[in-house]
């Protein structure tokens, strides 16, 4: 009976219900499209990055300590320390018994594959161009187990790298910036002296921009001769059976092995920072437009309250309670807020399809054709209970002060 | 011709009350509008008792309390408690509706009781204009519960019918005349049954022949048993009444039978 006089009161008013309706329609069809938005271009991110790079990576060096030497000898906490005039030691840097360690990682439960790498930088020229890439030695067959690379290659075979001497894959973007095609020969230079002619067996694409625009893949035993890290792995890359537990993972083997272990998400602390940045740009705008929808429902309740006193005074004189009228308005907001919401929903993933099918060439971070949408259950959850949210706190001041009239003073001032 | 009706102190009342079931009984009932400097002592220590099968009148000028008491009797207001020195009042104010005292009943109580017991009519119809008349007058049987909806429904279209309303059942509220609208809200105030009709001034807003046809159902009701208290400021259909309270200054200065 409550819903009915809700219901009722809120048919009423068609034209202002409808615009409120509309103003939650909106923004959640806009939290729905700029979310997925923001999703699809971080999952992209993620995916590349993880797919192209590795879960976990070990370095070939100690982590560094939590609590410098000084600090150790000198624990008061107001004391200064200071070291001057330290000069860096040429250490050859490097991961001992690589074979075992890798042999020892393979026996790990989460750990699905393990691939040795040396990396360093090297100068290309090709022609006149000339760049700085950054050279990983791999085993062809050990990186495919542990990146996606071998499926990235726009032209050439990532396999060709052990059958051809001195071969090389590079990026879709070093090929660009050099004019670099398949089969051609670019001179590598190292900064230790090294240098080789290497023929282009393979172009690929990740989609991130950075890899693309500076990343060279060699075999293992050639890099490690331009680099002049002769039977040195400075490197190993983990593939694990889920990324996102990659940090824990890390920590574990880190503790484990000794070396400096970062998981995918250390790697790229910089870039995720930036897209929780996007994600409270997104909620503050979003909530903003919540905000003023829930306005609108502020507003169309205050009007119907006052509008109402009459009917307040008569229905609580045969026997409604403060509870009840509470309710009768309480319930206009949640009718607002549900049909608002669930028409947001709907628009919101038509609008949404509409988006991806934009003709739009994207070419940043990430390259992409066409916008990057994700969609998941969870934002649509969120979305719905948000809106439904703020559009029932918007109702309770009305409600209340719809209850809090008294039936006498309002048939006194009518009289 | 009218004859006093025998009073007494509020202790002899109540006892009174109690051998005789009367259906609304006030004892020693104060109250205070306003605040401070403001405050403005409506009601000063009403006792009255009105029994079942009663149809009564109460009368007096403009300011004397009527309409005060009448919602006090009612439970939609609940007395003072204290007087402006703050002390309590001595018997503390009651109002007892068919033998439930009111002081002790919390808010939704007190609503549910003017929901199953009291029906009221006031000097607007006050009828909620998104629903027809038959759904303004089933809305308090919705409140109830005790009918379903379909009976709830039918039981208005009869209350409706028996008003003259039988063939404007559907009609919104706010098409029908002022007339027919405050037939409609007696309909309501009669629609569970309720042990006592209070109206106040429920022709003060109608012309004559609607007055007359208002205080043609009301002597129809009251020979039919339904206990009515009203407050008109109309002699005429005071008189047709079968007992008459005048007020004065928040006082009962009157009680007098009609013959």
């Amino acid at each position: 009976m409550l819903w009915q006089i809700s219901l009722r009161y809120l048919s009423s008013h068609k034209r202002q219900t409808l615009v409120c309706v509309a103003g939650v329609t909106i923004s959640v069809m806009m939290f729905l499209a700029m979310y997925s938005m923001m999703k699809g271009f971080r999952d992209k991110f993620i995916v590349e990055t993880v797919e192209s790079s590795g879960h976990i990576v070990i370095n070939d060096e100690p982590r560094e300590s939590q609590t410098p030497i000084l600090q150790l000898a000198y624990p008061e906490p107001n004391a200064l320390l200071l070291l001057d005039r330290i000069k860096p030691r040429d250490q050859v840097k490097k991961i001992k018994n690589p074979q075992g360690l890798i042999a020892k990682l393979r026996q790990l439960p989460h750990v699905v594959a393990v691939g040795p790498e040396v990396t360093g930088d090297a100068i290309a020229t090709y022609g006149t161009k000339t760049m700085t890439l950054s050279i990983l030695g791999v085993e062809p067959e050990e990186q495919q187990k542990v990146t996606t690379i071998g499926e990235k290659l726009l032209e050439g075979n990532f396999a060709r790298l052990r059958a051809t001497a001195d071969g090389v894959v590079i990026g879709h973007g070093v090929a660009l910036v050099l004019g670099a095609k398949l089969g051609d020969s670019i001179n590598l230079s190292s900064s230790t002296g090294g240098r080789t002619i290497a023929r282009v067996v393979g172009i690929f694409q990740t989609g991130v921009t950075p890899v693309d625009y500076s990343r060279a893949y060699m075999l293992l035993n050639n890099a490690q001769t331009l680099l002049d890290k002769k039977n040195i792995i400075n490197r190993l890359t983990l593939r694990t059976d889920d990324y996102a537990q990659a940090p824990a993972y890390a920590a574990q083997i880190e503790s484990m092995v000794g070396y400096k272990t970062e998981s995918w998400q250390e790697s790229n602390a910089n870039f995720l920072k930036i897209f929780a940045i996007q994600d409270v740009i997104t909620f503050i705008i979003t909530g903003a437009l919540m905000v003023v929808a829930a306005f609108g429902v502020l507003n169309i309740l205050i009007m119907a309250v006052m509008e109402r006193v009459n009917d307040i005074a008569i229905l609580k004189s045969f026997g409604f309670s403060r509870r009840d009228i509470t309710w009768i308005f309480v319930n206009q907001g949640l009718l607002i807020g549900v049909t608002g919401a669930g028409l947001g929903l709907a628009v919101g993933k038509l609008f949404i399809e509409i988006l991806r099918r934009l003709p739009v060439h994207m070419e940043g971070l990430v390259k992409a054709e066409g916008l990057l949408m994700s969609e998941y259950r969870g934002q649509y959850v969120m979305a719905f209970v948000a809106a439904l949210a703020v559009t029932l706190i918007a109702s309770v001041y009305p409600a209340r002060r719809a209850a809090s009239y008294d039936p006498v003073e309002v048939i006194r001032g009518a009289h | 011709m009218m004859h006093k009706v025998p009073s007494g102190g509020a202790d002899a009342q109540a006892e009174r009350s109690a051998a005789s079931g009367a259906i609304l009984r006030a004892r020693n009932l104060h109250r205070i509008l306003g605040q401070g400097e403001t405050a403005n002592h409506v009601l000063v220590g009403v006792n009255l008792e009105v029994e079942a099968r009663s149809y009564v009148a109460i009368v007096g000028a403009s300011g004397s309390g009527k309409s005060t008491l009448l919602y006090l009797l009612g439970g939609l207001d609940r007395p003072t408690r204290e007087d402006m020195e703050g002390n309590g009042f001595v018997p503390a104010s009651r109002v007892f509706i068919d033998g439930q005292d009111t002081s002790e009943l919390s808010d939704v109580e007190l609503a549910r009781l003017r929901n199953q017991k009291v029906g009221f009519v006031f000097q607007f119809h006050y009828l909620l204009k998104e629903f027809s008349a038959q759904e303004n007058v089933a809305l308090p049987m919705f409140k109830l519960g005790r009918l379903t909806h379909g009976q709830a429904m039918a039981r208005a279209g009869e209350l409706l019918d028996r008003l003259g309303l039988g063939s404007k059942l559907r009609r919104k509220a706010n098409r029908l005349s002022g007339g027919e609208q405050q037939r409609v809200a007696i309909a309501r105030a009669l629609a569970n049954e309720p042990a006592v009709l209070l109206a106040d001034e429920p022709t003060g807003n109608l012309d004559k022949h609607n007055s007359e046809l208002v205080a043609d159902i009301f002597a129809s009701l009251a020979e039919q048993g339904q206990a009515i208290v009203m407050v008109t400021h109309d002699q005429a259909f005071a008189r047709r009444a079968k007992r008459i309270i005048t007020m004065e200054d928040g006082a009962i200065i009157g009680d007098d039978l009609t013959s």
